[in-house]
């Protein structure tokens, strides 16, 4: 009889214990397909809650009378977080979104897989600027000023250049048609493969009639300093007597990219450029040992287009009396940016640090002088002079 | 046997129970996550804390206060959606706006917008100081006595800069395309507002020309006035010049100027999200009964004046000629926002009678004639005179 009891009471426990159990899974389900709303402060830390208040004010009357509908709550978070950024007043500290992080993230690392063809917008209109060579785009033919009408169907007027970008990027091998608009020709389709694309980082060559290396440095990509050192190797065969570094034009890139490239240049061990944090605590970064061209005079050609890591690797080589640099002054700008992945795969870029150059100058707003002032005019541009590379080849020459 | 059939329906009932119980648990969400009032905060916005905490702890300069970077980010949210006139007004300025109602206050007459972060004149009002020290529609203005234009400044903020007391002088650094450099403008403020209806018979024609540099309270009685005074003198054509007509108040002083050349007819649709439209009629009047009419219009000719030469246009009373119009036909309200602020959004946009959207694009002259600098600088019109001679050939 008492076991009889026992029994029971215990199955009526586990009865509903299972019922809770039950209840409990069903609540747990349901939360994850119906997430709960945010409170209404938008689960503003405590600090914020007094301050957040008015943002949802204006959040709350465009929801009810902004005349497009319907709005995406995505774009609208991006541009709250962006504009948030902006109130900080630094133009480097930036929020990019997920697609786009995604894009700047495969070119830094010098290959993705696409058809090779840098686009851009114009006028509401997918046109080609350049084709890289050996790309699947070359191969199909395509050239600068095509427009492209349309992408496996799609309709691409008025579209943001991203969503173009991933629509015409995807895996190597599969296919993907275009639809061509050239000069008055009636539009026509391409078929093309996709592959893996290299974007080079590195031009490189011999100045005619010269020993005189040139080398140019579109971008401080990962791969910048190995690509750096295999265009020595190469031209090293022709023993060169001098060697030309252009870094106009290049806005920077990575940091240890630029660590990696002064590393070439210089011995092991010299001092490339000091990062203070923002609690005044410092970083020293040193040459690597193994540089390919730490001897052989060394012209840098610097511009206003030169910035941040072109000014670490400008400074670094004035600075230890390794390099003349040639041409105006650099851009200025002496911040690191760290860079953070949020959760959703979006990316936030925040100025975390200032950089100093191996003398202790600030490169913030100062920029980098050059030894010798040669400036590039609009009419040197158009009548395609480079007087600046001219003087540089003309100083290795005499020396 | 019996014990076997007891225990499959002792588990099925258990298990009855425990699904109910399930979907009790799933039930009570669902009906906590539809039904809590709320602001319809998306999850998506935990994004910004997160944002924010790497911000408070890695970011190297000054961090602005909370009320600045909140001011920010409405900023940010406005921007995202792309339309320029739906713009936050900081509650400083919005205390001025209703100041400069009040005083005596001086302007340089400049219609403004902001484009492409730049503050530029979308057309000097006629005969204004702006208008005499030769700024054009297009010029972009980069500095305002000294100050750059920060990128994200509102028209009303430029607006409360330009105006000040009777008299004083305001300096603008201006880029026009096509000149190499910046120049500057000294401006002296006037009274404001100026009459907005010039009129004269055109000399060796019997044709009459009434331009309407602006539409306010006193434009339609004006403009009665002076058609009354040119039908007096047997007119025989009439040129409208719209040109760098920027707007102004809608919609009495427009209807009432239709009405006199398409009396009673649909003058506009106004176009809101919900898919309803309020439709404006024009009112009667017929003065200008009988007369040909050609239409001047510019990329100066915005909102209320565009409204007035796309029913013309559409109803074939008179023919536009000249360049594409500014394409400026959107509806804001203005919302007052707890800390003093004011938003400004964007509730409609506007179609002409024959439903073609004012908002974006422009209207398309009739008979195209561009205006370039060669005839600015000769002081030529090419625009009036093939206005003349449309009227004098119909053609």
């Amino acid at each position: 009889m008492i076991r009889k009891i026992l029994v029971s009471v215990f199955t009526t426990i586990v009865l509903m214990l299972s019922i809770a159990g039950a209840f409990a899974g069903g609540f747990a389900v349901s939360r994850a397909v119906f997430p709960p709303p945010l409170p209404a402060d938008g689960g503003a830390p405590p600090e914020w809650k007094p301050h957040i208040a008015i943002f949802w004010e204006a959040w709350n009357y465009v929801q009810q009378d902004f005349y497009k509908t319907p709005l995406d709550s995505d774009t609208l978070v991006n541009g709250s977080v962006s504009g948030m950024l902006e109130a900080l007043g630094d133009p480097h500290t930036t929020f990019v979104d997920a697609r786009r992080a995604e894009i700047i993230r495969s070119n830094m690392q010098g290959s993705f897989e696409g058809i090779g063809a840098t686009i851009s917008m114009r006028e509401g209109r997918l046109t080609i600027v350049s084709v890289i060579k050996g790309s699947p785009a070359e191969r199909a033919g395509l050239r600068p000023e095509d427009i492209i009408l349309q992408v496996d169907g799609t309709v691409i007027q008025n579209m943001d250049v991203t969503d173009a970008v991933m629509l015409i990027r995807g895996p190597k091998g599969t296919q993907v048609k275009l639809l061509i608009l050239r000069g008055t020709q009636e539009p026509f389709t391409v078929e093309i493969t996709r592959d893996t694309i290299r974007i080079p980082f590195v031009e490189a060559r011999m100045i005619e009639g010269t020993k005189i290396g040139y080398i140019r440095l579109n971008e401080f990509g990962a791969p910048a300093s190995s690509e750096i050192a295999a265009a020595w190797r190469e031209m090293s065969a022709q023993n060169p007597t001098g060697l030309i570094l252009d870094l106009r034009n290049n806005p920077g890139g990575y940091l240890p990219a630029a660590v990696e490239v002064a590393s070439q240049f210089l011995p092991a061990n010299q001092i490339v450029l000091v990062v203070k944090g923002k609690k005044g605590n410092t970083d020293t970064y040193r040459a690597k040992s193994g540089g390919v061209a730490t001897q052989i005079p060394l012209v840098v050609l610097i511009d206003k287009g030169s910035a941040s890591a072109s000014e670490i690797v400008a400074a670094a080589l004035k600075d230890h009396e390794r390099a003349t640099l040639i041409g105006t002054r650099t851009f200025g700008k002496g911040s690191v940016q760290q860079v953070y992945t949020l959760s959703d795969k979006s990316q936030l870029n925040v100025s975390v640090a200032r950089f100093f150059s191996p003398g202790g100058h600030e490169i913030e707003k100062v920029g980098v002088t050059p030894h010798l002032i040669v400036e590039m005019t609009e009419e040197d541009v158009e009548a395609r002079r480079d007087p600046q590379l001219d003087a540089a080849i003309k100083f290795l020459m005499s020396k | 046997m019996r014990t076997l059939l007891r225990f499959v329906i002792g588990l099925l009932l258990t298990l009855l129970v425990l699904v109910l119980a399930f979907l009790a648990g799933f039930g009570v969400n669902y009906y906590q996550a539809q039904t809590t009032p709320r602001t319809q905060v998306p999850q998506r916005f935990t994004l910004f804390w997160e944002s924010w905490r790497i911000i408070q702890n890695e970011f190297y300069g000054t961090i602005p206060d909370k009320p600045t970077l909140t001011r920010g980010a409405m900023r940010g949210m406005l921007q995202s959606l792309g339309d320029p006139h739906t713009v936050l007004v900081d509650p400083i300025p919005a205390k001025q706006e209703q100041e400069n109602l009040k005083g005596e206050t001086g302007d340089v007459g400049l219609n403004l917008d902001v484009r492409e972060h730049t503050l530029t004149i979308v057309a000097p009002i006629s005969g204004s100081p702006a208008d005499k020290a030769g700024l054009r529609a297009g010029d972009l203005i980069l500095k305002i006595n000294d100050k750059l234009v920060p990128f994200d400044i509102t028209v009303q903020e430029a607006h409360n800069q330009l105006r000040g007391p009777i008299g004083s002088k305001v300096v603008l650094n201006v880029r026009r395309i096509g000149e190499p450099k910046p120049f500057d403008v000294e401006l002296t403020r006037e009274k404001y507002p100026l009459p907005t209806v010039e009129a004269r018979v055109l000399p060796g024609t019997t044709f009459g020309y009434i331009k309407i540099t602006m539409e306010t309270a006193e434009t339609a009685n004006e403009f009665v006035r002076a058609l009354d005074t040119l039908r007096t003198q047997k007119i025989t054509g009439l040129v409208l010049d719209l040109r760098n007509n920027p707007g102004g108040l809608f919609p009495d002083p427009v209807l009432e100027i239709t009405g006199h050349f398409v009396p009673n007819h649909v003058v506009l649709y106004e176009k809101y999200r919900d898919g309803t439209e309020k439709t404006f009629h024009a009112r009667g009047g017929n003065k200008a009964a009988g007369l040909p009419l050609a239409v001047l219009i510019n990329g100066g000719t915005a909102s209320a004046a565009e409204i007035i030469a796309g029913a013309l246009k559409d109803y074939g009373r008179g023919v536009l000629i000249g360049e594409p119009t500014y394409g400026k036909g959107s509806v804001q309200v203005i919302r007052q926002l707890s800390d003093g602020s004011a938003l400004h959004i964007t509730v409609a946009t506007w179609y002409t009678p024959k439903r073609t959207p004012l908002d974006g694009k422009g209207l398309a002259p009739d008979i195209a004639i561009p205006l370039t600098d060669d005839s600015i600088k000769k002081k030529l019109d090419p625009q009036l005179d093939r206005a003349i001679q449309y009227l004098q050939k119909g053609a």
